[in-house]
This record gives structure tokens, sequence and C-alpha cells, in this order.
């Protein structure tokens, strides 16, 4: 299946929501923790945002 | 207590002359005139340098802030704080991506020179645009006094009571309005640009000299940290206060920041798409170095100041104590101080255009078609009343103003059905006025009577009944949406 630019664009930002943005909002944990382990440390925020920003990144080539 | 501070505010008074001169003179040898345009004026002619326009966009969104208030966040609810802030300053992200470039061609192709300009030509009403600015005059305005009652305890603090409001705010303020009547929008992003650049080397050196000489390094600050306060470093933060409501709190505050129009201004001074592209990308990674020298020096001064009382002192505090170390550490904290407060300074000239910018081009020029060179003038004698204005209620602030400056940001989330929708095909003016309206009366309601539904801000509900609003009235009155504009 070929996806369509505009497809892309919506699974990317529905993984932004999804695993990123709805975790944080609604639980104590960020996505860095769950996935990765990353331990709550000074890297807890980094890791959790980093992966956003990488993902917001990757959604933006889309538009 | 820093000795020579009133040298330090000569040196940042030169430093805008020398600006303000510098580009005088190429608008003379450009133009053959010594004041800008009104283009030139609100929007720099929509062609500044792209390094430029990425620290003017950034400086607005960090600048002093950065130096003085992450640090005694993170003192008081440990790193979690700059967790919350960076994960909603990426949300605003997708915002400039997803809707920077409609805004830009929109107000490039229609030749407007206000974000709120926008709003008044793409719904065809000039009451809705006259509503949208007094609202945002009414935001921006306690923000701009609460910058100058800011800018007076910084440098009361710094001088130790030597240099009072009035001497120091009312030195300040000569020099912003001169700088910002003459010099007008370039003049503000060059200065916010060399500012950005000596905010960024300043706090790098100066967090290097102070983990290094106070914490013995990277590693016994995190093992001290580890000791002495876990907490600091995991969820839900010293003070517990990483929620759910708080998190979306967050997220609603940086939502608003997009909205506020001197930062919209920003985003409709890209030349092209191209730009928006990599402006979106500059602001998207730029928070995980901006933030994190104010992060470690709030985690240090946790563990070396553990009985300080005032979050707000952490980082006079530091200041002070770096800049007795050594040559590299005086050296640092000066450069800081110069750069933050010539940065507090920028941000009020910011605030100003964009209050000027509305109140002209918003209010007055839909009703009286009066030349755009009187519209400057006119934008300045507007600025200069508000700046006084400021200037005197900052004497002795009210606490109601205080409470509106703090909430204002978020208060800016209330626009974004509006300012999101003004090219959706079911948009209509009866919706635009109804979501703005009635979301304004929720906000104002639950702050000043200080509800928090389910424990969440005025801020987060205001924005989900205006979204509610806006969405419902284009399929109600689905027979007056607004035919499409090009």
């Amino acid at each position: 299946m070929i996806l369509t630019k505009q497809t892309k664009q919506r699974i990317l930002l529905a993984i932004i929501v999804l695993l990123f943005i709805l975790p944080a909002i609604f639980s104590q944990y960020l996505t860095a923790n769950l996935i990765f382990g990353i331990p709550e440390s000074l890297l807890f925020w980094y890791g959790n945002a980093l992966l956003l920003a990488i993902c917001i990144y990757l959604w933006s080539r889309q538009l | 207590m820093i000795d020579n501070l009133w040298v330090m505010l000569s040196l940042i008074g030169a430093y805008f002359l020398i600006v303000l001169g510098a580009l005088v003179w190429s608008r003379l040898k450009t133009t053959g005139k010594i004041l800008p345009n009104a283009e030139e004026f609100f929007l720099a002619s929509r062609n500044l340098p792209l390094p430029v326009l990425l620290l003017t966009y950034m400086g607005s969104l960090f600048s002093a802030f950065t130096v003085v208030g992450i640090p005694g966040a993170v003192f008081t609810h440990g790193a979690v704080m700059v967790g919350a802030l960076t994960s909603g300053a990426l949300l605003k992200v997708i915002l400039i991506f997803k809707f920077g470039e409609s805004f830009r061609k929109y107000a490039a192709h229609h030749k407007l020179l206000s974000p709120t300009e926008i709003l008044t030509h793409a719904y065809k009403s000039k009451w809705l645009g006259v509503l949208v600015a007094i609202l945002t005059i009414f935001l921006l305005s306690p923000y701009l006094s609460l910058q100058l009652v800011g800018l007076g305890k910084l440098l009361q603090g710094l001088s130790g009571g030597q240099i009072g409001y009035v001497d120091g705010v009312g030195f300040v303020l000569a020099i912003v309005a001169i700088y910002v009547f003459i010099g007008g929008m370039r003049a503000v992003a060059y200065t916010d640009f060399i500012q950005g650049i000596a905010i960024f080397v300043g706090m790098f050196i100066a967090v290097g000299v102070f983990i290094y000489t106070f914490m013995g390094g990277f590693e016994n600050l995190f093992n001290l940290l580890a000791t002495h306060k876990p907490e600091s470093l995991t969820l839900p933060g010293s003070s517990n206060i990483y929620t759910p409501p708080f998190f979306a709190s967050m997220m609603v505050v940086m939502i608003g920041i997009f909205f506020q129009p001197h930062l919209l201004s920003r985003i409709m001074m890209c030349k092209n798409h191209k730009q928006i592209k990599i402006l979106g990308t500059f602001i998207l990674f730029s928070p995980f170095f901006a933030y994190l020298p104010g992060l470690l020096f709030g985690l240090g001064a946790t563990i070396l100041y553990p009985d300080l009382q005032e979050s707000n002192l952490v980082m006079s505090e530091v200041l002070r104590n770096l800049s007795v170390v050594n040559i590299t550490g005086l050296l640092a904290v000066s450069l800081l101080i110069m750069a933050t407060l010539a940065a507090s300074m920028s941000t009020a000239d910011s605030l100003l255009i964009a209050i000027g910018q509305v109140f002209t081009r918003d209010i007055v020029h839909p009703f009286s078609k009066i030349n755009r060179n009187k519209q400057v003038f006119l934008a300045k004698i507007m600025m200069m009343i508000v700046l006084l204005c400021a200037f005197f209620i900052g004497l002795n602030p009210p606490k109601v103003m205080i409470d509106l400056a703090i909430n204002s940001i978020a208060a800016f989330g209330i626009f974004l059905p509006v300012y999101l929708g003004f090219q959706w095909h079911k948009r209509t003016l009866a919706g635009a006025y109804l979501s703005v309206i009635i979301s304004g009366a929720a906000f104002t309601y639950l702050m000043s009577s200080g509800i928090k539904p389910w424990g969440y801000h005025s801020g987060v509900i205001s924005l989900l009944i205006s979204i509610l609003i806006f969405v419902s009235a284009g399929f109600v009155f689905e027979k007056s949406t607004i035919k499409k504009t090009k």
C-alpha cells in the first residue's frame, strides 16, 4: 500500500499525540520512561522531549 | 551586590545607541530617510536576515526569563519544571509548522501589517478586529507593566537597593523610548540577535564556572542531589507539582504565547515558506540548549542554598557568588547581567510595538483612512501613553494587575479557534464573536473567583469553551458561513 503525503502526516501526528502528549497529560509518566526505561533523572525530560521534537520534525518534513 | 551597576547601565545605553546609530546610518544611505515607514516600523519590511529573524523569535520566547525565572522555578519544583516547559514549547512549534505559512502568505498577499488585521480581513468584519485588538491591548499592557516591575526588582537586587525603581527603570525607559521610536522593529530584532548570543555565551560559561567551582563537577552535583534531594530529579517534582492539570496548564500557556501579537508579527516577517520551516526547526530544538544552564543553576542552588526562602533570589545569589570566584566568573556575570537587562528592554520594545501596531492598524485605520506615515506617528503616541501608564502603575502595582499579567499569556489561548480557523470553510462571524466573548468571560470569571474546575487552570477551560463554540457555530449557523478569501 502506498501511503499518501497526507496519510503520513496524520499517522505521525497521531503518534505524537498518543505516545508523547496524552501519557504526559494523563499520567505521571513520560514516554521515555515507559519505552526506553530511561530513569527519572536529569535525562528524563531530555529523553521524552527530544523524542517528541524528532517526531515533530519528521512530521513537519511532510508538510 | 554588583557595585558598578550604573556603569553597566550606561554601557547598555551606549550599546543601544550605537546599534541605533548604525541602523539609522544604513537607512539614510539606502532610503534617504531617518525615520522608518509603516512596513519597516512594524515588520522590518519583511526582509530581515535569517539569523536575525531566528534569534529575535527565540529572544522573544526565552530572553530574561531563561536567566532569572528558570533557576528559581527549578529550585522550588525540581527538574520536572523544565520538562513540562520544554514539552509545552514543542507543541507551540506544531502551530508554527502547521499554520505559520498560511498566516505569512495571507498577510503578505493582502499587505497586512498586524496579526489582528488578518482576522478583520478574513472574517470581513472591522468590529471583530476592534474587539480582538482591545482585548489584546488589555492583556499586553499589564504584562508590559510587570516587565518594568521585574526590571526594577532586578536592578534593586543587583545593586543591593542602591538603584531604586524610579531612577533605574526611568533611565531604562528613556532609552527604550528613543530606541523604538527611531529604530522600529528592525532595531529591536538586531538587539535581540546580539543579546541572544550574549545570554547564550554568558550562561554556558557561567554555569561551567559555577558547577566546577562550587559543586566539584557535574558528576558530584548529581551524586549530591541523589543523596540530599533526590525528589528534585524525579517525578512529580520537589513540590509534587507535576500533575495532569499542571501539565495541561503549561501547554495552554505555551499555546497562548503563539498568539501573542509580537510573536505572530515575527512569523509575518518571514520572507517565504522555507524561512517558516527553518524557524520552526530552530525553535523546535532550541529549548534543549536554552533551558539547560538555568536547569543546572537551579539544581546547584538546591544544594548550595538549602535554606533560601525566596526562589526569585536564587539567581542574584548565584551571580553574587560567581562574580568573586575568578576573572572568568566576573566576566561571565557581567556579560550575563548586561545581556539580561538589555533583553528586558528589548522585550518592552517588542510589546510596545505590538500595542502601537494593533491600536493603529486595527482600531484606528479601519475607520479613518489616514496615510501610513501618520499611522506610525499615531502608534508612537499610543506607545508613549502606554509606556508612561505602565511606568506609573509599576510604582505600586495593584494585585489584580499582577494576577492579570501572570495569567494573560494563558488568556491568549481564547483566540486559538478564531486565528486557526481564519480560512476554515465553515467559519462564521457569529462563531468568532461568541467564542471570543464567552470564553473571555469564562476566563475572567474563573480567574477572579479562583475556581479551578477539576483542578484545571482557567486558561485550559476557556480554551476548550472557545473551540467548542467556534466549531459548533460553524454547523449551527451553516447558512452564514463566510465566503472563502484567497
